[in-house]
């Protein structure tokens, strides 16, 4: 176990010292502290913008907000923050076939299969704590401002969202134990995405997209039934899973 | 004993055969030089010795142990310096050795005793600063310390010295020498001179395979001759014992010419200020071997 611990340590301070730790923490963080503080902020705005909306023959009347407000924000801002993370954690095994660190080490006796585990762990470890941290300051804020208890399954919400994140992180694993450089990732990636968003154009097909999961606002306001969106919650873990398996078989057998 | 033993391995690259029927073996204790032009197989040959690639054909034992692509049980005996050696630039030289440590199962209680005797070793003790900032020299250093970490029973080095300015050539090539006793090395590289200071036995890789090996002792005696150099005061001395050779040159064949040339000196009464029979060196071998 020295060695996975070992190799372990390795990942932690790799993230401190190229500083994505704190890169990834503060957009998430910020994005935390932004989807109530938008919110809290509407009226406001609309406010000092009335005289010139009135002029254009607009009127504004009085604007409530409230938790769902501040949840919508949440939603809207969530594919930028996979993004940010994906953008910064392209480059996870790319960088190391790259400038062949990974073959000293091998040749030391690491078990491929004890490296690209260890990755992995790291990953959604790392998401993980991003994801829950956003969600966990917008959910402080709106308890503090409003009344969260107006949104139907407020974590369950949550939850599937987290999960196509977790979608998203074995796409990019996969794809690092096939591509050689982190732009090819990326497309692929990318590529995979759209494929999604094409199959939720079909509404036969469109229930079972990855993507669904991420209409958390739809099941907050009841849109749709959280039974509905559960199928693409089992297929997208289940895709994931054979994702994660298929990268250790192609990491496996690639030269480093 | 063997430390090393290649039998028969083949290996293709895109229909191009890079490795033909190799053969060749190690023997404990000793510096094996493996040397062949760029693009020979060298590299290949150290990355099949690893488990790194897959051999088409043949077999690979180190330490009476067969080596399996992808199988790690054989790299526990060996300590590998890659040509360009790459290390985690956001770690120091102590940090990226306890990683090799942990990664290669050192027992923690002597971990750093090792380490730090090591890095006094190649030079680099108290270096704090990190990896990033090394000159390529101070990399390769790293890259012996890190390769001798778990006392290796082979330590294959890749062109160790191809990338080094003359100090860091000697740097390393002194270091080398001076673990010669804990371990067996194989030592692949171009730069002959390297080959002639420290190996024992040398094994010239060409198209393929080994086509010279031995010690060097025996490569010199084998080596092809490359006549005399005689120097005279006055010019037409030169001229009139050069004439007088050409004459009769033929009549001989390729070490009797020194004879020649002395008795001609003597009947012609002429008196160099020196002669010597020039010596072949590795060189010429090689040239000789990668012509054919």
């Amino acid at each position: 176990m020295r060695n996975v611990f070992g190799f372990f340590k390795k990942e932690g301070m790799e993230l401190v010292r190229s500083g994505k730790v704190y890169i990834t923490l503060l957009v998430f963080l910020l994005f935390g502290v932004l989807n109530p503080a938008i919110a809290k902020l509407t009226p406001f705005l609309y406010q000092s913008l009335s005289a010139s909306f009135k002029e254009q023959g607009i009127t504004v009347t009085n604007i409530s907000v409230n938790a769902m407000t501040s949840w919508q924000q949440y939603y809207k801002n969530l594919p930028i923050e996979l993004l940010v993370f994906l953008l910064l954690f392209a480059g996870i095994l790319t960088n190391e076939y790259q400038k062949k660190t990974l073959i000293l080490m091998v040749t030391k006796g690491l078990k491929k299969s004890v490296i690209l585990g260890t990755k992995i762990v790291c990953l959604f470890f790392y998401f993980s704590v991003c994801y829950w941290l956003t969600y966990g300051i917008t959910f402080a804020y709106n308890a503090y401002f409003w009344d969260n208890s107006i949104a139907h399954h407020v974590l369950l919400s949550a939850v599937f969202a987290y999960i196509c994140g977790l979608f998203l992180i074995s796409l990019l694993v996969l794809f690092s134990t096939i591509f050689e450089n982190a732009l090819n990732v990326l497309l692929a990636t990318g590529g995979v995405v759209i494929l999604c968003y094409v199959i939720q154009l079909f509404p036969k097909a469109g229930k079972w997209s990855p993507l669904v999961l991420l209409s958390g606002m739809d099941i907050l306001n009841q849109k749709i039934t959280v039974s509905g969106v559960w199928n693409a919650g089992f297929l997208t873990i289940g895709i994931s899973i054979i994702f994660l398996i298929l990268s250790f078989w192609c990491f496996q057998r690639r030269e480093l | 004993m063997k430390m090393l033993e290649v039998l028969n391995l083949s290996k293709q690259f895109q229909g191009k055969q890079v490795l033909q029927e190799l053969s060749f073996a190690v023997e404990e204790h000793s510096i094996y030089g493996f040397i062949g032009k760029n693009g020979a197989g060298k590299t290949t040959t150290m990355k099949l010795i690893l488990g790194l690639l897959k051999a088409d054909a043949g077999e690979i034992y180190i330490h009476e142990m067969p080596v399996k692509y992808g199988s790690t049980k054989t790299n526990q005996w060996i300590g590998y310096l890659p040509d360009v050696p790459e290390f985690y630039g956001f770690m120091s030289a102590y940090e990226y050795m306890d990683l090799c440590a942990k990664v290669t199962g050192l027992q923690e209680r002597n971990t750093r005793k090792k380490i730090l005797e090591l890095l006094a070793q190649v030079g680099l003790q108290e270096d704090k600063k990190k990896i990033a900032g090394y000159s390529r020299g101070m990399k390769q250093r790293l890259g012996i310390a890190q390769a001798l970490l778990n006392e290796p029973k082979l330590f294959i080095c890749d062109e160790p010295t191809s990338a080094l300015d003359p100090e860091g050539r000697k740097e390393v090539l002194d270091i080398m020498e001076s673990v010669k006793e804990k371990t067996t090395i194989l030592f692949s590289t171009h730069i002959l001179s390297d080959v002639e200071r420290i190996c024992d036995k040398v094994g010239l890789l060409n198209h393929g395979k080994i086509e010279v090996s031995g010690t060097l002792l025996d490569l010199q005696k084998n080596m092809p001759q490359k006549g005399f150099e005689i120097e005279f005061v006055k010019e037409e001395d030169r001229q009139c014992f050069f004439k007088l050779f050409d004459e009769e040159k033929k009549q001989f064949l390729g070490k009797e010419e020194m004879e020649l040339a002395l008795s001609i000196c003597v009947k012609a009464h002429l008196t160099p200020i020196r002669l010597e029979k020039s010596r072949a060196d590795l060189e010429d071998l090689f040239l000789e071997v990668i012509k054919k």
